[in-house]
């Protein structure tokens, strides 16, 4: 019997205009067990070790046993800062930290251990201007960082105005990671195999995704199903290798990729990834561009019919960009692609964005429609 | 020392939460068990000083362990309501689950379905008196159903949901969901366009839940996130309001998460605000919620009813002449400070001189708060109940609304 004992411990700072308005401290340990048997997989989640035997339930498995596990140990666990440095910000604004920190041990009935022990720091801000929501939000093992990045972003947008768009269709850069990440979802082996991805029927993708666990801090070097995980390609000259978990892989008579990232959701199966690179083959520079409006913030993307690849999000916020020059700030406008029109010809710009797990070229879109 | 006495010691205001949230969940793809799991979430949480939120599933040592507040006191109106509310009943997910599978057999239709009972057994106490101990139990199914030809796809999503008594398989529901979905793949897109649209009581939910319910949250409106935190503009003739927790069959609840009791309250009274949602923390209380046990309480909608108005939907549709009866909500966004929403809908049809005609593939809408009530003209007689989830600060609670059909003149697609 495989069993995963895995403790969760966060801590969260809210604060408006500097000062500290709610604070929330979690900690939550839980276990996860399981075997095969007879072709079912066995599995149990428990918040207490001695209650893993009474909550067994099975489902169907395509092979005798699991993969062995991967041992091994990855330590990367910084400690709470007893100041928060927080910068002094002469706008409007609302601030959140959030320190996680997540200790995962693996073991299997052979005695193999894994261990892995991450931290990762999340900030998130909305910034108010003319009434109006300006979002920051990253994460990185390293506080300080994400402060400098924060003051960059800030001196960035403090002078700038609000500007109206009005009914013409100016390039729109997509800035905002729902839209990376969605694109990935239908490169899950589990959507593709059971016909629920954008990408059948397409054949031609000009755009390179890559997974590499050490693209960023901490390096997550281990899955859920307790595989190492690797680097790969997962689009390349027109190549898809599909993404998978253990029990989605042997279904359907594949190999693991290292994807298997499940247990937050209290299933025993799933596909995730670690980070991810994504750029077009096709690339501008933005000081090639007029105008462009740099979208930071779209809203609806869950709205989306990402089965088909069909977009249609409203542009919440965004930077005007005039010859790769900021000139002002952009509250309306509308995206809409079929990703299976839109990818075969998409373009980079060629600027490196590092953002939530993701670094990417963000895509171009050069006839959105008119607000 | 037991964690009681340790908070009555140390702190002047302190609340206490004791739960146990039990989840066991079906998950089938196209008729096979993908995924079955019994959950949970069980812990003890303390808040002191109003501000400072601790949670832990390891016990009340470590509770007394990390409870370490920082020195910032922030005010809070603490229930001293004594009570007890239990529910019981029970659901035999494999059979809801079976004959949904049976149903859906050979009707040539990709689909995922979901099947989940939720035991929610909580015990608030705070430095006020309070006690109350409450037991809700959730139950229901979702499915999503997608049909794919030739390269086209669709897809409509249908739940079923209560807290109140086992739920069980629609069927008549589910194949006029079949039906329109046959249709919908081939169904074209509805060009950009300004025009009249009747919403049905699905869509009319996330219109009043997110556009007017969130921006009069009482947290929103206090942090200056709401388009009404600096002002109560007029909202149109057209629009009363309430919440009520009581009145519905999944948002309910008797006690809220911090023992206040659950009660009527109007919001929107012909266009004028008349409340707010509020919790301890930023008001009278009854609207604080929380997911479970790692969560402080927020104001959170529970139940959220638009007083119908006196016409047939044939009426409306009448009325509206040309334009588009939206079905279905496929989700939606509202930025609550700037008053800007986006929602989309599962389908469409025409309204040819007053007629219905031809299906047409889910459209988004979009507006602003402030001025889409002034274009609402009509209201039907009748009001249908919807279900849900609303997620808030990484929370999700369940909610309904109870809403007419309703015609909005002048929108923009």
């Amino acid at each position: 019997m495989r069993i995963v004992e895995r403790t969760y411990n966060s801590i969260e700072w809210w604060f408006k205009d500097s000062k500290l308005i709610n604070y929330k401290q979690n900690n939550i340990k839980r276990y996860f067990a399981r075997y095969v048997k007879n072709g079912y997989l066995y599995y149990s989640f428990a918040e207490n070790i001695k209650d893993i035997n009474n909550n067994f339930e099975k489902i169907k498995f395509y092979k005798d046993e699991l993969p062995p596990l991967c041992p091994g140990e990855n330590i990367q666990v910084v400690d709470t800062p007893d100041n928060l440095d927080i910068p002094a910000i002469d706008i409007e604004h609302e601030l959140l930290i959030r320190k996680e920190d997540v200790y995962i041990t693996h073991k299997d009935e052979e005695g193999n251990e894994q261990y892995q022990a991450l931290s990762v720091f999340t900030l998130n801000v909305d910034f108010y201007k003319d009434d109006k929501v300006i979002p920051f939000s990253n994460s990185n093992i390293d506080l300080k960082t994400l402060i400098k990045e924060l003051e960059e972003f800030y001196n960035l947008i403090k002078d700038l105005n609000s500007v109206k768009i009005s009914d013409a269709e100016i390039p729109i850069i997509i800035g905002d990671t729902n839209f990376y990440d969605n694109l990935v979802s239908g490169l899950y082996g589990d959507t593709i195999e059971e016909n629920m991805s954008w990408v059948t029927g397409t054949n031609k993708f000009d755009i390179e995704i890559k997974e590499d666990p050490t693209l960023f801090k901490p390096y997550i070097l281990y899955d859920h199903d307790g595989l190492c995980t690797k680097r790969k390609n997962i689009v390349s000259n027109n190549v898809i290798n599909p993404l998978y978990d253990v029990y989605f892989a042997y279904k359907y008579n594949k190999e693991p990729t290292g994807n298997g990232f499940y247990l937050d959701t209290g299933s025993p199966n799933g596909i995730g990834y670690t980070y991810l690179s994504i750029e077009a083959k096709n690339k501008i520079n933005l000081e090639e561009l007029d105008k462009a409006i740099y979208g930071l913030l779209f809203i609806g993307w869950h709205t989306c019919n990402w089965f088909e690849g069909l977009v249609d999000v409203k542009l919440n916020n965004g930077i005007l960009y005039e010859n790769g020059t900021p000139t002002g700030l952009v509250f309306s406008g509308s995206l809409k692609l079929c990703l299976s029109e839109y990818i075969p010809n998409a373009i980079s710009i060629d600027t490196e964005i590092n953002k939530k797990g993701i670094r990417y070229k963000p895509f171009l879109v050069l006839n959105p429609s008119p607000e | 020392m037991s964690i009681i006495e340790f908070l009555d010691k140390n702190f002047e205001v302190w609340q206490f939460w004791r739960e146990e949230k039990n989840t066991n969940r079906l998950v089938y793809r196209n008729g096979e068990l993908i995924s079955k799991t019994r959950t949970n979430s069980s812990g003890i949480a303390a808040r002191v000083n109003g501000i400072y939120y601790f949670s832990t599933n390891q016990g009340e040592d470590k509770l007394k362990e990390i409870i370490n507040p920082g020195k910032e006191v922030s005010n809070i109106k603490l229930s001293n309501s004594k009570g007890e509310y239990i529910t019981r009943y029970d659901v035999d997910l494999e059979e809801v689950a079976k004959e949904i599978n049976y149903f859906l057999k050979d009707k040539n239709v990709i689909y995922e379905l979901l099947v989940f009972k939720t035991e929610r057994d909580y015990e608030f106490l705070n430095s006020n008196g309070a006690r109350v101990h409450q037991k809700l139990i959730y139950n229901g199914w979702y499915l999503t159903l997608i049909k794919k030809s030739f390269g086209k796809s669709a897809e409509l999503h249908i739940r079923s949901l209560s807290c109140l008594y086992p739920v069980k398989p629609n069927f008549e529901e589910i194949q006029e969901k079949l039906d329109i979905l046959d249709k919908l793949v081939n169904a074209k897109m509805i060009k950009p366009q300004t025009t009249n649209l009747v919403l049905d009581p699905e869509i009319t939910d996330l219109l009043i839940h997110e556009a007017y319910g969130h921006a009069l949250e009482r947290d929103l409106i206090e942090l200056n996130d709401s388009v009404f935190s600096d002002k109560r503009p007029f909202l149109g003739e057209e629009i009363t309001m309430y919440e009520n927790p009581l009145e519905s069959i999944w948002g309910f609840y008797k006690y809220d998460d911090e023992g206040f009791p659950a009660k009527k309250k109007i919001l929107i009274e012909n266009g004028e605000i008349k409340g707010f949602i509020e919790d301890g923390r930023y008001g009278e209380g009854g609207w604080g919620r929380k997911e479970n046990i790692h969560h402080p309480p927020i104001p959170r909608m529970a139940c959220t009813v638009l007083e119908p108005g006196n016409y047939s939907k044939e009426e409306l549709i009448e009325e509206a002449k040309n334009g588009y009866l939206l079905c279905g909500f496929s989700g939606g966004q509202v930025d609550t400070k700037k008053g800007d929403f986006m929602f989309k809908s599962s389908y469409a049809f025409y309204i040819k001189n007053g007629e219905i005609s031809d299906i047409y593939k889910g459209v988004a809408f979009g507006g602003n708060i402030l001025t889409i009530g002034k274009k609402i003209s009509m209201r039907s007689k009748d009001i249908i109940e919807s279900y849900g989830g609303c997620g808030k600060n990484g929370q999700h609670v369940p909610v309904s609304s109870k809403c007419p059909y309703i015609l909005i003149e002048n929108v923009k697609l």
